[in-house]
Protein backbone atom coordinates (compact mmCIF):
# COMPACT_ATOMS: atom_id res chain seq x y z
CA UNK A 1 0.00 0.00 0.00
CA UNK A 2 0.98 3.75 -0.32
CA UNK A 3 0.55 7.14 1.05
CA UNK A 4 0.41 9.33 -1.62
CA UNK A 5 -1.00 12.48 0.10
CA UNK A 6 -0.35 13.81 3.72
CA UNK A 7 -2.12 16.82 5.24
CA UNK A 8 -1.33 17.96 8.32
CA UNK A 9 -2.49 21.47 10.34
CA UNK A 10 -1.74 22.29 13.47
CA UNK A 11 0.27 19.05 13.81
CA UNK A 12 3.47 19.17 16.26
CA UNK A 13 5.39 21.80 14.75
CA UNK A 14 3.32 21.78 11.29
CA UNK A 15 1.52 24.98 11.17
CA UNK A 16 -0.21 23.96 7.27
CA UNK A 17 1.43 20.56 5.16
CA UNK A 18 0.34 19.53 2.05
CA UNK A 19 3.10 16.89 0.96
CA UNK A 20 3.00 14.37 -1.78
CA UNK A 21 5.14 11.97 -1.11
CA UNK A 22 7.50 9.58 -3.63
CA UNK A 23 5.48 5.95 -4.64
CA UNK A 24 8.58 3.99 -3.50
CA UNK A 25 11.45 5.14 -0.69
CA UNK A 26 11.17 8.66 0.40
CA UNK A 27 14.31 9.82 2.27
CA UNK A 28 13.90 13.06 4.72
CA UNK A 29 16.43 15.20 5.67
CA UNK A 30 16.92 17.86 8.13
CA UNK A 31 18.62 18.73 11.31
CA UNK A 32 16.70 18.19 14.72
CA UNK A 33 13.71 19.48 15.80
CA UNK A 34 12.55 20.04 11.85
CA UNK A 35 9.29 18.00 11.88
CA UNK A 36 10.96 15.06 10.46
CA UNK A 37 10.08 12.69 13.24
CA UNK A 38 6.56 14.32 13.45
CA UNK A 39 5.93 13.31 9.47
CA UNK A 40 7.09 9.59 10.42
CA UNK A 41 4.76 9.93 13.93
CA UNK A 42 1.57 11.55 11.91
CA UNK A 43 1.63 8.40 9.48
CA UNK A 44 2.15 6.34 12.83
CA UNK A 45 -0.73 8.10 14.35
CA UNK A 46 -2.79 7.86 11.49
CA UNK A 47 -2.03 4.17 11.61
CA UNK A 48 -2.82 2.54 14.79
CA UNK A 49 -4.59 6.32 16.68
CA UNK A 50 -1.57 6.63 18.93
CA UNK A 51 1.60 8.06 19.05
CA UNK A 52 4.83 5.84 19.19
CA UNK A 53 6.35 8.97 21.29
CA UNK A 54 3.38 9.98 23.75
CA UNK A 55 0.95 8.35 25.48
CA UNK A 56 -0.86 12.20 25.57
CA UNK A 57 -2.31 12.82 22.51
CA UNK A 58 -2.20 16.95 23.16
CA UNK A 59 1.62 16.89 22.42
CA UNK A 60 0.16 16.45 18.77
CA UNK A 61 -1.42 19.27 18.37
CA UNK A 62 0.80 22.93 17.94
CA UNK A 63 1.85 25.01 20.48
CA UNK A 64 -1.18 28.05 20.64
CA UNK A 65 -3.64 25.91 18.59
CA UNK A 66 -6.97 24.75 19.62
CA UNK A 67 -7.04 21.57 17.35
CA UNK A 68 -4.62 19.63 14.89
CA UNK A 69 -5.58 17.41 11.82
CA UNK A 70 -4.02 15.03 10.48
CA UNK A 71 -5.01 12.98 6.94
CA UNK A 72 -3.95 10.58 4.08
CA UNK A 73 -4.99 8.82 1.23
CA UNK A 74 -3.94 5.63 0.86
CA UNK A 75 -3.75 3.24 -2.19
CA UNK A 76 -4.34 0.05 -1.31
CA UNK A 77 -4.53 -3.23 -3.33
CA UNK A 78 -6.08 -5.55 -1.98
CA UNK A 79 -8.69 -3.08 -0.63
CA UNK A 80 -10.43 -0.32 -1.67
CA UNK A 81 -8.56 3.41 -1.49
CA UNK A 82 -9.37 5.32 1.32
CA UNK A 83 -9.00 8.61 2.79
CA UNK A 84 -8.38 8.22 6.43
CA UNK A 85 -8.22 11.41 9.24
CA UNK A 86 -7.88 12.11 12.79
CA UNK A 87 -9.30 15.16 14.22
CA UNK A 88 -8.26 15.74 17.56
CA UNK A 89 -9.12 19.53 20.15
CA UNK A 90 -7.87 20.14 23.22
CA UNK A 91 -11.76 20.24 24.14
CA UNK A 92 -13.33 17.25 21.99
CA UNK A 93 -10.65 14.87 22.13
CA UNK A 94 -10.52 12.70 19.00
CA UNK A 95 -11.97 11.52 16.16
CA UNK A 96 -10.99 9.09 13.67
CA UNK A 97 -12.64 9.17 9.84
CA UNK A 98 -11.83 6.71 7.37
CA UNK A 99 -13.80 8.37 4.10
CA UNK A 100 -15.24 11.47 6.40
CA UNK A 101 -17.27 8.54 8.19
CA UNK A 102 -16.64 8.74 11.89
CA UNK A 103 -15.50 5.16 13.54
CA UNK A 104 -16.35 5.20 17.10
CA UNK A 105 -14.82 1.33 17.47
CA UNK A 106 -10.82 1.06 17.54
CA UNK A 107 -11.22 -2.36 15.66
CA UNK A 108 -12.66 -0.34 12.76
CA UNK A 109 -10.24 2.10 12.30
CA UNK A 110 -6.97 0.19 13.23
CA UNK A 111 -5.03 -1.78 10.55
CA UNK A 112 -6.99 0.29 8.10
CA UNK A 113 -3.24 1.89 7.01
CA UNK A 114 -0.91 -0.47 7.42
CA UNK A 115 2.58 1.30 9.05
CA UNK A 116 5.60 -0.56 10.72
CA UNK A 117 7.98 1.91 12.06
CA UNK A 118 11.52 1.64 13.38
CA UNK A 119 13.05 4.06 15.97
CA UNK A 120 15.03 4.25 19.20
CA UNK A 121 12.12 3.33 20.63
CA UNK A 122 12.21 0.11 19.22
CA UNK A 123 16.11 -0.49 20.60
CA UNK A 124 14.77 -0.17 24.53
CA UNK A 125 12.13 -2.37 23.22
CA UNK A 126 15.06 -5.23 23.22
CA UNK A 127 16.80 -4.33 26.21
CA UNK A 128 14.08 -2.38 28.56
CA UNK A 129 11.37 -3.95 30.59
CA UNK A 130 9.21 -6.99 29.97
CA UNK A 131 6.27 -4.18 29.53
CA UNK A 132 7.92 -2.46 26.61
CA UNK A 133 7.94 -6.16 24.59
CA UNK A 134 3.94 -6.97 25.26
CA UNK A 135 3.48 -3.32 23.97
CA UNK A 136 5.16 -4.38 20.95
CA UNK A 137 3.10 -7.40 20.66
CA UNK A 138 -0.32 -5.82 21.74
CA UNK A 139 0.26 -3.22 18.49
CA UNK A 140 1.46 -5.54 16.02
CA UNK A 141 -1.18 -7.84 16.89
CA UNK A 142 -4.04 -4.92 16.95
CA UNK A 143 -3.25 -4.64 13.39
CA UNK A 144 -3.22 -7.48 11.76
CA UNK A 145 -5.73 -9.07 13.80
CA UNK A 146 -9.28 -7.59 14.76
CA UNK A 147 -9.86 -10.89 17.04
CA UNK A 148 -6.75 -9.99 19.16
CA UNK A 149 -7.09 -6.54 19.50
CA UNK A 150 -11.17 -7.58 20.47
CA UNK A 151 -9.90 -10.03 22.52
CA UNK A 152 -7.26 -7.74 24.20
CA UNK A 153 -9.56 -4.80 25.66
CA UNK A 154 -11.93 -7.27 27.01
CA UNK A 155 -9.12 -9.05 28.65
CA UNK A 156 -7.83 -5.31 30.11
CA UNK A 157 -11.47 -4.63 31.82
CA UNK A 158 -12.29 -7.88 32.92
CA UNK A 159 -8.29 -7.67 34.51
CA UNK A 160 -9.53 -4.14 35.83
CA UNK A 161 -12.92 -5.40 37.85
CA UNK A 162 -10.59 -8.98 38.97
CA UNK A 163 -7.74 -6.46 40.82
CA UNK A 164 -11.08 -4.21 42.37
CA UNK A 165 -12.98 -7.39 43.65
CA UNK A 166 -9.51 -8.75 45.00
CA UNK A 167 -9.20 -5.55 47.04
CA UNK A 168 -12.74 -5.55 48.42
CA UNK A 169 -12.59 -9.56 49.13
CA UNK A 170 -9.76 -8.79 50.96
CA UNK A 171 -11.43 -5.90 53.02
CA UNK A 172 -14.42 -8.19 53.55
CA UNK A 173 -16.76 -6.20 51.16
CA UNK A 174 -16.92 -8.80 48.28
CA UNK A 175 -17.93 -12.66 48.59
CA UNK A 176 -15.24 -15.35 47.25
CA UNK A 177 -17.83 -15.92 44.55
CA UNK A 178 -17.88 -12.41 42.60
CA UNK A 179 -13.85 -13.58 41.54
CA UNK A 180 -15.68 -17.34 40.03
CA UNK A 181 -17.01 -15.25 36.87
CA UNK A 182 -14.51 -13.09 36.05
CA UNK A 183 -11.62 -15.58 36.67
CA UNK A 184 -13.42 -17.72 33.63
CA UNK A 185 -14.02 -14.62 32.15
CA UNK A 186 -10.17 -13.36 32.40
CA UNK A 187 -8.91 -17.07 31.15
CA UNK A 188 -11.15 -17.28 28.30
CA UNK A 189 -9.66 -13.76 27.05
CA UNK A 190 -6.40 -14.36 28.33
CA UNK A 191 -6.07 -17.69 26.18
CA UNK A 192 -7.01 -15.99 22.75
CA UNK A 193 -4.67 -13.39 23.56
CA UNK A 194 -1.91 -15.53 24.41
CA UNK A 195 -2.88 -18.44 21.76
CA UNK A 196 -2.23 -14.97 19.02
CA UNK A 197 0.27 -13.67 20.74
CA UNK A 198 1.98 -17.61 20.55
CA UNK A 199 1.17 -17.73 16.74
CA UNK A 200 2.61 -14.75 16.15
CA UNK A 201 5.75 -15.13 17.80
CA UNK A 202 6.34 -18.65 16.19
CA UNK A 203 6.17 -16.77 12.87
CA UNK A 204 8.42 -13.67 13.90
CA UNK A 205 11.02 -16.00 15.20
CA UNK A 206 11.56 -17.60 11.87
CA UNK A 207 11.09 -14.54 10.07
CA UNK A 208 13.56 -12.46 12.43
CA UNK A 209 16.11 -14.93 12.49
CA UNK A 210 16.22 -14.55 8.23
CA UNK A 211 16.27 -10.52 8.62
CA UNK A 212 19.09 -10.68 11.33
CA UNK A 213 21.07 -12.46 8.98
CA UNK A 214 20.92 -9.88 6.03
CA UNK A 215 22.01 -7.19 8.88
CA UNK A 216 24.68 -8.90 11.04
CA UNK A 217 28.58 -9.98 9.93
CA UNK A 218 29.43 -13.58 10.60
CA UNK A 219 26.95 -16.39 11.49
CA UNK A 220 25.34 -15.17 14.20
CA UNK A 221 21.75 -16.76 14.72
CA UNK A 222 19.28 -14.82 16.15
CA UNK A 223 16.04 -16.78 18.05
CA UNK A 224 13.07 -15.28 19.38
CA UNK A 225 10.67 -16.83 22.31
CA UNK A 226 7.70 -16.53 23.75
CA UNK A 227 7.76 -16.99 27.48
CA UNK A 228 3.93 -17.15 28.73
CA UNK A 229 2.71 -16.43 31.77
CA UNK A 230 1.82 -20.14 32.57
CA UNK A 231 2.70 -22.91 30.13
CA UNK A 232 0.84 -23.61 27.45
CA UNK A 233 0.65 -27.73 27.02
CA UNK A 234 -0.87 -28.57 23.57
CA UNK A 235 -1.35 -24.50 22.52
CA UNK A 236 -4.82 -24.60 21.58
CA UNK A 237 -7.60 -22.14 23.29
CA UNK A 238 -9.20 -24.79 25.64
CA UNK A 239 -5.68 -26.04 27.07
CA UNK A 240 -4.36 -22.22 27.83
CA UNK A 241 -7.66 -21.66 29.23
CA UNK A 242 -7.69 -24.40 31.85
CA UNK A 243 -3.64 -23.53 32.50
CA UNK A 244 -4.92 -20.11 33.36
CA UNK A 245 -7.94 -21.11 35.31
CA UNK A 246 -5.63 -23.41 37.08
CA UNK A 247 -2.84 -21.07 37.70
CA UNK A 248 -5.26 -18.27 38.87
CA UNK A 249 -6.81 -20.66 41.65
CA UNK A 250 -3.38 -21.62 42.54
CA UNK A 251 -2.38 -17.72 42.97
CA UNK A 252 -6.00 -16.54 44.12
CA UNK A 253 -4.85 -16.18 47.82
CA UNK A 254 -1.80 -14.67 47.01
CA UNK A 255 -3.72 -12.59 44.94
CA UNK A 256 -6.30 -11.35 47.50
CA UNK A 257 -3.68 -10.20 49.53
CA UNK A 258 -1.95 -8.22 46.89
CA UNK A 259 -5.32 -6.87 45.59
CA UNK A 260 -3.25 -7.56 42.04
CA UNK A 261 -4.14 -10.72 39.65
CA UNK A 262 -0.09 -12.37 39.52
CA UNK A 263 -1.32 -14.42 36.62
CA UNK A 264 -2.38 -13.75 33.14
CA UNK A 265 -0.60 -12.19 29.43
CA UNK A 266 -0.06 -8.75 31.04
CA UNK A 267 2.90 -10.86 33.03
CA UNK A 268 4.46 -12.15 29.60
CA UNK A 269 7.51 -11.73 28.01
CA UNK A 270 9.50 -12.27 25.18
CA UNK A 271 12.99 -13.86 25.15
CA UNK A 272 15.89 -13.02 22.40
CA UNK A 273 18.79 -14.93 22.12
CA UNK A 274 21.74 -14.64 19.87
CA UNK A 275 23.97 -17.83 19.24
CA UNK A 276 22.03 -19.06 23.00
CA UNK A 277 23.41 -16.05 24.94
CA UNK A 278 20.16 -13.76 26.17
CA UNK A 279 20.30 -10.16 23.61
CA UNK A 280 18.97 -8.06 26.93
CA UNK A 281 21.41 -8.63 29.55
CA UNK A 282 24.54 -9.84 26.99
CA UNK A 283 24.79 -8.61 23.87
CA UNK A 284 26.06 -5.53 22.62
CA UNK A 285 24.83 -2.69 21.81
CA UNK A 286 25.22 -3.22 17.86
CA UNK A 287 23.95 -6.60 18.42
CA UNK A 288 20.86 -5.02 20.52
CA UNK A 289 20.20 -2.55 17.67
CA UNK A 290 20.00 -5.20 15.18
CA UNK A 291 18.10 -7.45 17.35
CA UNK A 292 15.37 -4.66 17.03
CA UNK A 293 15.75 -3.77 13.22
CA UNK A 294 14.95 -7.28 12.51
CA UNK A 295 12.65 -7.81 14.75
CA UNK A 296 10.81 -4.54 12.83
CA UNK A 297 11.56 -5.67 9.54
CA UNK A 298 10.16 -8.92 10.18
CA UNK A 299 7.27 -7.73 11.41
CA UNK A 300 6.92 -6.03 8.15
CA UNK A 301 6.96 -9.45 6.54
CA UNK A 302 4.17 -10.66 8.54
CA UNK A 303 1.69 -7.66 8.11
CA UNK A 304 2.59 -8.13 4.22
CA UNK A 305 2.19 -11.63 4.43
CA UNK A 306 -1.46 -11.45 7.00
CA UNK A 307 -2.59 -8.11 5.07
CA UNK A 308 -1.99 -9.47 1.78
CA UNK A 309 -0.04 -6.30 0.60
CA UNK A 310 2.79 -4.48 1.66
CA UNK A 311 3.00 -2.19 4.80
CA UNK A 312 4.27 1.75 4.40
CA UNK A 313 8.35 1.25 6.26
CA UNK A 314 8.89 4.25 8.62
CA UNK A 315 12.88 3.90 9.25
CA UNK A 316 12.95 7.35 11.93
CA UNK A 317 16.86 8.39 12.14
CA UNK A 318 18.25 5.19 11.62
CA UNK A 319 22.19 7.03 11.27
CA UNK A 320 21.97 7.47 15.14
CA UNK A 321 20.78 4.11 15.58
CA UNK A 322 22.90 1.91 13.14
CA UNK A 323 26.41 1.56 11.64
CA UNK A 324 26.49 1.81 7.81
CA UNK A 325 26.17 -1.70 7.11
CA UNK A 326 23.32 -2.18 8.99
CA UNK A 327 22.00 1.07 7.20
CA UNK A 328 22.63 -0.78 4.27
CA UNK A 329 20.73 -3.83 5.01
CA UNK A 330 17.93 -1.41 6.21
CA UNK A 331 17.86 0.17 3.22
CA UNK A 332 18.01 -2.97 0.91
CA UNK A 333 15.17 -3.94 2.81
CA UNK A 334 13.06 -1.37 1.91
CA UNK A 335 14.06 -1.41 -1.12
CA UNK A 336 12.02 -5.05 -1.33
CA UNK A 337 8.71 -3.38 -2.61
CA UNK A 338 7.43 -1.54 0.98
CA UNK A 339 6.72 2.30 0.17
CA UNK A 340 9.41 4.30 2.80
CA UNK A 341 10.25 7.12 4.58
CA UNK A 342 13.44 7.20 6.28
CA UNK A 343 15.05 10.19 8.09
CA UNK A 344 18.33 11.55 8.87
CA UNK A 345 20.09 14.59 9.79
CA UNK A 346 22.41 14.09 6.70
CA UNK A 347 22.32 12.69 3.31
CA UNK A 348 26.27 11.76 3.47
CA UNK A 349 25.33 9.33 6.27
CA UNK A 350 22.68 7.40 4.21
CA UNK A 351 23.58 4.87 1.52
CA UNK A 352 20.73 5.93 -0.51
CA UNK A 353 21.95 4.58 -4.09
CA UNK A 354 20.32 1.36 -1.92
CA UNK A 355 17.25 2.21 -2.10
CA UNK A 356 16.87 2.46 -5.97
CA UNK A 357 13.87 5.02 -7.10
CA UNK A 358 13.72 7.45 -4.48
CA UNK A 359 12.37 11.41 -3.55
CA UNK A 360 14.35 13.49 -1.22
CA UNK A 361 12.79 15.86 0.65
CA UNK A 362 15.03 18.60 3.15
CA UNK A 363 12.00 19.22 6.40
CA UNK A 364 13.13 22.61 7.70
CA UNK A 365 10.65 24.86 10.60
CA UNK A 366 7.39 22.93 9.83
CA UNK A 367 7.93 22.60 6.28
CA UNK A 368 8.59 20.03 3.73
CA UNK A 369 10.81 21.11 0.00
CA UNK A 370 11.60 18.32 -2.60
CA UNK A 371 15.59 18.53 -3.41
CA UNK B 1 -25.73 36.77 28.50
CA UNK B 2 -28.36 36.66 31.85
CA UNK B 3 -31.30 35.23 31.83
CA UNK B 4 -34.48 36.45 34.09
CA UNK B 5 -34.46 34.25 37.04
CA UNK B 6 -37.34 31.61 36.26
CA UNK B 7 -35.91 31.24 32.99
CA UNK B 8 -32.17 30.52 34.20
CA UNK B 9 -33.92 28.07 36.93
CA UNK B 10 -35.80 26.21 34.03
CA UNK B 11 -32.42 26.26 31.97
CA UNK B 12 -30.31 25.17 35.20
CA UNK B 13 -33.21 22.63 35.73
CA UNK B 14 -32.58 21.24 32.15
CA UNK B 15 -29.08 20.83 32.19
CA UNK B 16 -29.65 18.41 35.31
CA UNK B 17 -30.87 15.78 32.76
CA UNK B 18 -28.78 13.24 31.18
CA UNK B 19 -27.16 14.27 28.13
CA UNK B 20 -28.27 17.77 28.14
CA UNK B 21 -25.30 20.69 27.87
CA UNK B 22 -25.84 24.01 28.45
CA UNK B 23 -26.51 24.72 25.04
CA UNK B 24 -29.50 22.10 24.56
CA UNK B 25 -30.56 23.37 28.18
CA UNK B 26 -31.01 26.66 26.75
CA UNK B 27 -33.11 25.49 23.39
CA UNK B 28 -35.33 23.48 25.69
CA UNK B 29 -36.13 26.31 27.65
CA UNK B 30 -36.41 28.59 24.72
CA UNK B 31 -38.71 26.11 23.69
CA UNK B 32 -40.91 26.11 26.40
CA UNK B 33 -41.22 29.42 26.45
CA UNK B 34 -42.69 29.20 22.64
CA UNK B 35 -45.39 26.58 23.29
CA UNK B 36 -48.90 27.24 24.77
CA UNK B 37 -49.84 27.35 28.79
CA UNK B 38 -51.92 24.20 27.88
CA UNK B 39 -48.88 22.23 26.61
CA UNK B 40 -46.76 23.54 29.01
CA UNK B 41 -49.13 22.54 31.81
CA UNK B 42 -49.38 18.88 30.51
CA UNK B 43 -45.62 18.75 30.22
CA UNK B 44 -45.24 19.53 33.71
CA UNK B 45 -48.14 17.45 34.99
CA UNK B 46 -47.32 14.63 32.92
CA UNK B 47 -43.35 14.60 34.97
CA UNK B 48 -45.27 15.02 38.23
CA UNK B 49 -47.58 11.98 37.30
CA UNK B 50 -44.67 9.67 36.41
CA UNK B 51 -43.28 10.50 39.97
CA UNK B 52 -46.54 10.16 41.54
CA UNK B 53 -48.24 6.90 39.97
CA UNK B 54 -45.29 4.72 38.52
CA UNK B 55 -43.47 2.13 40.99
CA UNK B 56 -41.97 -1.30 40.65
CA UNK B 57 -43.65 -4.39 40.16
CA UNK B 58 -43.13 -6.28 43.37
CA UNK B 59 -42.84 -9.71 41.55
CA UNK B 60 -40.36 -8.39 38.58
CA UNK B 61 -38.93 -4.74 39.68
CA UNK B 62 -40.73 -3.41 36.04
CA UNK B 63 -42.19 -0.13 35.87
CA UNK B 64 -45.65 -0.41 36.43
CA UNK B 65 -48.38 1.71 37.30
CA UNK B 66 -50.38 -1.20 38.93
CA UNK B 67 -49.93 -2.94 41.52
CA UNK B 68 -49.03 -5.96 39.90
CA UNK B 69 -47.19 -4.67 35.84
CA UNK B 70 -49.56 -5.88 33.13
CA UNK B 71 -46.75 -8.53 32.20
CA UNK B 72 -46.54 -10.24 35.58
CA UNK B 73 -50.52 -10.22 35.37
CA UNK B 74 -51.13 -11.48 32.04
CA UNK B 75 -52.22 -14.94 32.50
CA UNK B 76 -51.72 -15.49 28.45
CA UNK B 77 -48.22 -15.27 29.26
CA UNK B 78 -45.48 -17.99 29.72
CA UNK B 79 -45.12 -18.34 33.33
CA UNK B 80 -42.44 -21.15 32.85
CA UNK B 81 -40.26 -18.74 31.21
CA UNK B 82 -38.14 -16.30 32.67
CA UNK B 83 -35.86 -13.56 30.73
CA UNK B 84 -33.36 -11.61 33.18
CA UNK B 85 -32.16 -8.17 32.41
CA UNK B 86 -30.67 -5.85 34.46
CA UNK B 87 -32.71 -2.46 33.36
CA UNK B 88 -36.47 -1.84 33.01
CA UNK B 89 -35.65 -0.27 29.48
CA UNK B 90 -34.50 -4.12 28.65
CA UNK B 91 -37.56 -5.26 28.98
CA UNK B 92 -39.04 -2.98 26.90
CA UNK B 93 -36.26 -3.43 23.97
CA UNK B 94 -37.51 -7.39 24.25
CA UNK B 95 -41.07 -6.78 24.02
CA UNK B 96 -39.96 -4.32 20.75
CA UNK B 97 -39.62 -7.50 19.18
CA UNK B 98 -42.92 -9.04 19.96
CA UNK B 99 -41.27 -12.54 20.06
CA UNK B 100 -41.10 -13.47 23.41
CA UNK B 101 -43.78 -14.23 25.62
CA UNK B 102 -42.83 -15.21 28.82
CA UNK B 103 -42.20 -13.28 32.26
CA UNK B 104 -39.15 -10.76 32.98
CA UNK B 105 -36.80 -10.06 36.11
CA UNK B 106 -35.08 -6.59 36.06
CA UNK B 107 -31.83 -6.88 38.05
CA UNK B 108 -31.64 -3.14 38.73
CA UNK B 109 -27.98 -2.82 37.66
CA UNK B 110 -24.53 -5.30 37.07
CA UNK B 111 -22.27 -6.73 38.45
CA UNK B 112 -19.41 -4.13 38.70
CA UNK B 113 -16.74 -3.84 41.48
CA UNK B 114 -14.62 -0.71 39.96
CA UNK B 115 -18.27 0.83 40.70
CA UNK B 116 -19.11 -1.00 44.52
CA UNK B 117 -22.01 -3.03 42.70
CA UNK B 118 -21.51 -6.48 44.05
CA UNK B 119 -24.65 -9.38 43.58
CA UNK B 120 -26.16 -8.52 47.03
CA UNK B 121 -26.66 -5.24 45.58
CA UNK B 122 -28.81 -6.64 42.68
CA UNK B 123 -32.42 -8.20 43.13
CA UNK B 124 -30.84 -11.90 42.84
CA UNK B 125 -32.01 -13.19 45.61
CA UNK B 126 -35.65 -11.76 45.03
CA UNK B 127 -35.01 -14.20 41.51
CA UNK B 128 -34.60 -17.12 43.31
CA UNK B 129 -36.83 -16.82 45.94
CA UNK B 130 -39.26 -16.50 42.40
CA UNK B 131 -37.55 -19.95 41.30
CA UNK B 132 -38.19 -21.74 44.87
CA UNK B 133 -41.58 -22.57 43.63
CA UNK B 134 -40.69 -24.71 40.60
CA UNK B 135 -43.21 -22.74 38.42
CA UNK B 136 -40.27 -21.54 36.32
CA UNK B 137 -38.39 -24.02 34.44
CA UNK B 138 -36.10 -22.07 32.09
CA UNK B 139 -34.05 -18.66 32.79
CA UNK B 140 -32.89 -16.64 30.01
CA UNK B 141 -30.03 -14.45 30.69
CA UNK B 142 -30.72 -11.55 28.96
CA UNK B 143 -28.07 -8.74 30.38
CA UNK B 144 -25.92 -6.81 27.68
CA UNK B 145 -22.68 -8.65 26.11
CA UNK B 146 -20.69 -6.27 28.59
CA UNK B 147 -17.84 -7.51 30.81
CA UNK B 148 -20.09 -6.62 33.81
CA UNK B 149 -22.97 -8.11 31.82
CA UNK B 150 -21.33 -11.02 31.46
CA UNK B 151 -20.12 -11.23 34.56
CA UNK B 152 -23.58 -11.00 35.99
CA UNK B 153 -24.86 -13.70 33.35
CA UNK B 154 -22.29 -16.26 34.53
CA UNK B 155 -22.75 -15.48 38.35
CA UNK B 156 -26.41 -16.39 38.25
CA UNK B 157 -26.38 -19.14 35.94
CA UNK B 158 -23.57 -20.81 38.72
CA UNK B 159 -25.74 -19.68 41.40
CA UNK B 160 -28.56 -21.15 39.69
CA UNK B 161 -27.03 -24.52 38.92
CA UNK B 162 -26.05 -25.15 42.56
CA UNK B 163 -29.44 -24.21 43.77
CA UNK B 164 -31.61 -25.84 41.59
CA UNK B 165 -29.39 -28.50 38.98
CA UNK B 166 -31.19 -29.54 36.33
CA UNK B 167 -34.64 -28.42 37.32
CA UNK B 168 -33.85 -24.85 35.97
CA UNK B 169 -32.81 -24.75 32.45
CA UNK B 170 -30.16 -21.81 32.10
CA UNK B 171 -29.52 -20.11 28.48
CA UNK B 172 -27.59 -16.85 27.52
CA UNK B 173 -29.34 -14.80 25.18
CA UNK B 174 -27.42 -15.10 21.46
CA UNK B 175 -26.60 -11.44 21.07
CA UNK B 176 -26.60 -11.59 17.45
CA UNK B 177 -26.04 -8.71 14.71
CA UNK B 178 -27.84 -5.09 14.87
CA UNK B 179 -31.03 -6.03 12.32
CA UNK B 180 -30.10 -4.67 9.03
CA UNK B 181 -26.17 -4.72 9.43
CA UNK B 182 -24.42 -6.06 7.25
CA UNK B 183 -21.89 -8.41 8.58
CA UNK B 184 -18.90 -6.38 7.04
CA UNK B 185 -15.94 -5.45 9.18
CA UNK B 186 -17.91 -2.99 11.12
CA UNK B 187 -19.36 -6.02 12.78
CA UNK B 188 -16.28 -7.89 13.39
CA UNK B 189 -16.35 -7.35 17.38
CA UNK B 190 -19.86 -8.39 17.34
CA UNK B 191 -19.35 -11.57 15.16
CA UNK B 192 -16.34 -12.51 17.80
CA UNK B 193 -18.30 -11.66 20.43
CA UNK B 194 -20.81 -14.51 19.33
CA UNK B 195 -18.09 -16.92 18.61
CA UNK B 196 -16.64 -16.42 21.78
CA UNK B 197 -19.73 -17.39 23.78
CA UNK B 198 -21.19 -20.08 21.58
CA UNK B 199 -20.60 -22.85 23.81
CA UNK B 200 -20.92 -20.91 27.36
CA UNK B 201 -23.33 -21.32 29.90
ZN1 LIG C 1 -44.06 -7.57 37.01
Amino acid sequence: MQVDHICLIHFRNYDKLDFIPHQRANVIVGRNAQGKSALLEALYFLSTSKSHRTNRDSELIQLGSEYARASANVRRETRPDITIEIALSRVQGKSCLIDNKKKNRLPDFVGQLNVVIFSSFDVEMVRGEPALRRRFLDLELSQISAHYLYALSRYRRTLEQRNRALKLVNIGQAHLKTLEPLDQLLATYGASVMVKRGEFLAKLNITAQEAYRGLAAGNEMLEVNYKPCVPMAGGGPEEVMRSLLNGLAEKRDVDIVRGSTSIGPHRDDVEMRINGVGVRDYASQGQQRSTALALKLAEAMIVRESVGESPVLLLDDVCAELDMQRRSGALAFAARGFQSFVTTTSLEELPVGVLGEVGVFEVSAGAVTQL
Amino acid sequence: MRFAKPLAKLVAEFEKLPGIGPKSAQRLAFHILRISDDQARALAEAVLDVKERIKTCPVCFNFTDQELCEICADPERDHSLLCVVAEPRDVAAVEKTNEYRGLYHVLGGVISPMDGIGPDALRIQELFARLADGTVREVILATNPTIEGDTTAMYIAREIRSTFGDNVRVTRIAHGMPVGSDMDYADQATLIHALQWRREI
